[in-house]
């Protein structure tokens, strides 16, 4: 009796599984970055509004801050515009915007339509530090505490929820850094 | 009767044989011959990466790249079809059309101009978007199952299919 | 008022579902003749409605009815005709309704041709237990993807078919895997009615054979039809990805190819009767999965359909009861004693059994495979990939054991056999596939692993099939019967796959080359040469087309146009390959991009590819050989007073054993 059993447990473990994984699937589709609790690459990259000026992440050392990774090819970096906004004025950290993959011209008229709130810009034109960074879409926002290593990693458009979830990271990591 | 099939099969196949070795050389040859004449394989002429417009739609990646040889070129293919799209939806490098694939493409090409080893590129792109973009999941703790559950099940059906033999034996005395 | 039509057919056809899912069931339960006698007229009124509903469909497809909305976002006013009708299967909800009407056509298939054939009480049964799955796919259809849904007002054009739904190919892929999937419903259906008759009858595997073999067969044709699409309108060249949606169908197509060689066992010694039901509520099961992973989202694949989790909570719902039923009423009811007559280790039964166990394996690991990813997420174990590099290896493992030894099953005897005996037939071939197989390969020039494999491999099985082929037609006066003639195909049939598939994996030439007007590629004794790149314009898209000559030596041996297309509606690209087919080789051209250095040169992708229509060509033979073991006379010559005796013997001892 119990051998004839086995292929319904089977199937209903499968039934389970599958249920369970559901739910689930927008979340499979987000790729979780390894670099999350590991430092921050270095990289160099020029500021977008001052190209003969250079940032490097090793500048940043000493204070949290904020990357964010936009395009203005970029839909959802529209979308997100308000709450980045808030950021850069809420948080009281740097935040830094990571240009990725644009054209010079079109990120200043984009920035200058709807506002700039970044602290200041790097742009990575052939995408090169963006793979050293893990990048795979835009927009994505990362949390670098004083120390230097990545905390989080948001991905896609920043909402209200993930808002508030950023805000409560940051206030974590600016008393770690006054601590 | 047998004699007859093998003689009309054998006699079929020296004829399927001799055709196609008249239409067919080897790839090595092929290379070579490519290789001598072809002006566009001239390394300078070759094109930098084309940046995508934002199109959906089902379009193949070609990119002529400037290998150095023939082997670099199939240990790029086969790079690429190892390494899985993290954007898309379920595509290697070498199906996807996305921007950011491309730009891993050029980065498995730059790392192999870099004389670095298969193991290495792999590694390369594992550390920056995790164990997701292998197609060719690593062996461990965590993939035991998959690797050696069939193998397994396999082996249990095998034990299970002898001891039913063994029970119908009887059936025969 | 066309679309309002078709909606009303669609719900008659559930009532009828309904009261053929019920009151015939209950008239077998009761030997209650009159309501037995209503199954016929219900399956043929469900057939007619349903088909009603399809038409439908299509008129409004036909007819540019936009304000039905999936007329409207899968097709516009320059939509051909003949993809507008295959528009109508084009979209989730359409594809659903031929799913629908495949079943309906199924049902009423049995109905006619096996009325004299089965008795009737069985025959009622396995019509009200496709009722019964009627009923859940037209509910899903009814209440979450109704076809008919209307927007007022309509657009005044439709967004435009998936261009790459735009193809010949994708005119029949669909319908033929739709006809594959949904015939293993025929077979589950004689596997409940079996259940609950009490006993599996070896005349109940022989009724179900042919039926199980002919959805075998449309399986295969339906996947053969899909990889030779792939490789040709997805511009990679490729055969087969591994995609979950193609393992989707290959599950079900590898169950199915275990049971229809241990129906051969039931039927013939009747031994595995348990096992053969299994595997037929596994095989249809496995379709309904299948129908699960492709329109639910769970997994991400190339080819899903638009996705919706809600609707994939109503297929597993409906899977869970379809399929938990099945396999509770086998706890319940399965025969538990060994039956049949014995067999030895050397035997045709240990043989199939061996088929079996490789077959069952193989179509768990590419389960495993495919749901992995989601047990890795379960378990918060991160997130990793499982893809073709995984299920090459696995299979060619699982597969090549049984694959060589597969020309030895038919030699072999029922019952008891010894190996001397079995193999002295094949000695010769063997011999001969693996002289001819290495000296082919050195030949072609390709003394690798993978093409000497598939020579010998290749060889090895035709050879023994056509040896078995001869000796059955020598030692017999009478005609070889289709079964054998069917199965000698069909392994023949694989050793051509084999064959391809070792050199297509081994020898293909793939190259990205740059060209522009006037340049030359010569490759393995061929020389491309591109005149020119022109603009050309077809109903609704533009292209770039390319204008190669082929020449060998100095002779044109063909002209080749590959495109790159942009479809105007959606601004879709796509790229439209130019290919040579041959018997040796396809000669594979598809266009890249203009290269944007102000050259005006384009990127251009070259194949050769060496014998890869022996890829289709082969799984096309196990198609046709599956169609003609089906149509073997001994499965529709039975007495219907013959088969009503054995019946009611059957109901006496219908008690489980």
């Amino acid at each position: 009796m119990i051998r004839m059993l086995i292929p319904l447990l089977v199937f209903v473990g499968l039934i389970g599984l599958l249920l369970i994984s559901l739910p689930t699937a927008e979340q499979r589709r987000q790729v979780a970055s390894p670099l999350i609790g590991r430092e921050v690459p270095n990289f160099t990259l020029p500021s977008l509004h001052e190209p003969e000026v250079s940032y490097s992440t090793a500048d940043l050392r000493g204070q949290p801050f904020i990357l964010n990774v936009w395009g203005s090819w970029c839909f959802s970096c529209r979308v997100e515009h308000p709450y980045i906004t808030r950021l850069g004025e809420e948080a009281g950290i740097p935040l830094v915007g990571f240009n990725w993959r644009d054209e010079r011209d079109d990120a200043l008229t984009w920035l200058s339509r709807f506002g700039d709130a970044w602290t200041f810009h790097m742009v990575d034109e052939e995408g090169r530090a963006a793979i050293d960074l893990g990048v795979y879409g835009a927009p994505e926002t990362f949390l670098i505490d004083h120390r230097g290593v990545i905390r989080h990693k948001h991905i896609g458009p920043v909402d209200e929820t993930s808002f508030a979830d950023l805000m409560r990271r940051i206030e974590e990591m600016r008393q770690e850094a006054g601590a | 009767m047998i004699k007859h099939a093998v003689v009309s099969l054998s006699a079929a196949l020296t004829l399927v044989v001799t055709l196609a070795a008249g239409t067919l050389s080897s790839p090595a040859q092929a290379q070579a011959d490519e290789r001598a004449s072809h002006p566009a394989t001239e390394e300078q002429r070759q094109a930098r990466p084309v940046q995508q417009g934002q199109m959906g739609g089902m379009i193949t990646p070609i990119e002529p790249l400037p290998f150095r040889n023939s082997l670099e070129e199939r240990r790029f293919r086969a790079l690429v079809n190892e390494l899985r799209c993290t954007v898309c939806q379920n595509e290697s490098l070498a199906e996807s059309t996305a921007p950011l694939a491309r730009d891993l493409r050029m980065e498995v090409f730059a790392l192999l101009q870099d004389d670095r080893s298969d193991m290495e590129i792999r590694q390369f792109m594992v550390d920056r978007y995790g164990d997701f973009v292998l197609y060719r999941p690593p062996l461990a703790g965590h993939t035991l199952l998959l690797w050696f559950g069939p193998i397994l099940l396999l082996l249990g059906s095998l034990i299970g299919a002898f001891i039913v033999v063994h029970k119908r034996r009887q059936a025969l005395k | 008022m066309i679309a309002e039509f078709g909606q009303i057919s669609l719900i008659l056809a559930l009532v009828l579902a309904i009261l053929l899912g019920t009151l015939p069931l209950w008239g077998a339960y009761r030997q209650n003749d009159a309501l037995m006698n209503l199954a016929p007229s219900l399956v043929a009124g469900h057939f007619v409605f349903t088909l009603a509903a399809f038409l439908s469909l299509a008129t409004l497809f036909l007819r540019h009815d936009f304000t039905v909305i999936n007329v409207a976002t899968n097709s516009n006013l320059l939509l051909p005709w003949y993809y507008r009708i295959s528009a109508t299967w084009g979209s989730h909800e359409g594809s659903l309704l031929l799913w629908i009407l495949m079943l309906a056509g199924w049902m009423l298939a049995v109905a006619v041709m096996s009325r004299k054939v089965l008795p009737k009480v069985f025959l009622t049964r396995v019509l009200s237990v496709m009722g019964l799955i009627s009923i859940g796919f037209l509910l899903f259809t009814l209440l979450t993807s109704n076809p008919f849904d209307r927007i007022l007002p309509g657009p005044i054009d439709g967004q435009d078919l998936n261009p790459l739904l735009q193809d010949p190919g994708m005119i029949f892929h669909p319908p033929l895997l739709y006809m594959g999937y949904v015939g293993f419903a025929v077979a589950f259906g004689f596997a409940i009615a079996g259940l609950l008759g009490g006993r599996i009858e070896r005349d109940w595997v022989r009724w179900s054979r042919p039926w199980t073999l002919m959805a075998w067969a449309f399986l295969t044709g339906g996947i053969t039809l899909g990889s030779w699409w792939a490789y040709y309108e997805l511009g990679w060249g490729g055969w087969w990805f591994w995609d979950p949606v193609e393992n989707a169908s290959f599950i079900p197509w590898l169950l199915g190819t275990a049971l229809i060689h241990s129906q051969a066992v039931t039927e013939k010694r009747g031994a595995f009767p348990a096992w053969t039901v299994l595997l037929a509520i596994a095989a249809f099961s496995t379709s309904l999965l299948g129908t699960f992973l492709v329109r639910s989202g769970v997994l991400t694949s190339v080819h899903a359909f638009a996705t919706d989790p809600e609707r994939g909570v109503f297929i597993l719902a409906f899977m869970a009861v379809v399929t938990g039923a099945a396999l509770l009423l086998y706890a319940l009811r399965a025969p538990r004693i060994m039956t049949g007559k014995g067999f030895d280790f050397v035997s045709r039964e240990s043989a199939l059994l061996l088929n079996n166990v490789f077959f069952a394996v193989s179509a768990g690991m590419v389960l495993l495979g495919t749901l992995y990813p989601l047990i890795i997420d379960f378990m918060g174990w991160g997130q990793i990939s499982v893809g073709p590099p995984y299920f090459s290896a696995m299979f060619i493992l699982l597969m090549t054991p049984i694959v060589m030894l597969m020309p030895l099953g038919p030699f072999s005897r029922w019952g008891q056999d010894n190996l001397k005996r079995v193999m002295a037939p094949l000695l010769i071939s063997l011999v001969v596939a693996i002289v001819a197989g290495l000296a082919i390969a050195a030949l072609l020039g390709a003394f690798n692993l993978r093409a000497i494999t598939g020579w010998i491999g290749g060889i090895w099985l035709i050879m023994g099939s056509l040896s078995y082929f001869w000796r059955q037609k020598s030692q017999s006066r009478f005609k070889l019967p289709r079964g054998q003639l069917g199965m000698v195909m069909a392994h023949a049939g694989v050793g051509v796959f084999i064959i391809g598939v070792g050199m297509v994996e081994s020898m293909t030439y793939e190259r990205d080359v740059r060209f522009g007007a006037g340049d030359t590629l010569e490759v393995a004794g061929y020389r491309f040469h591109l005149h020119e790149v022109a603009s050309v314009k077809g109903p609704n898209w533009i292209a770039d087309e390319g204008r190669f000559t082929v020449y060998r030596g100095d002779r044109e041996i063909a002209r080749m146009q590959p495109q790159k297309r942009l479809y105007h509606r959606g601004q879709q690209v796509m790229t439209q390959v130019a290919l040579r087919p041959g018997v040796f080789h396809d000669l594979y051209i598809a266009m890249g991009e203009p290269l944007e250095d102000g050259t005006g040169d384009w990127s251009i992708r070259v194949h050769i590819k060496p014998f890869v229509r022996w890829i289709w060509g082969g799984a096309f033979l196990l198609g046709i050989g599956g169609l003609v073991a089906a149509s073997d006379r001994r499965y529709w010559r039975q007495q219907r007073a013959e088969a009503e005796r054995e019946a009611r013997a059957e109901d006496q001892g219908a008690q489980p054993a």
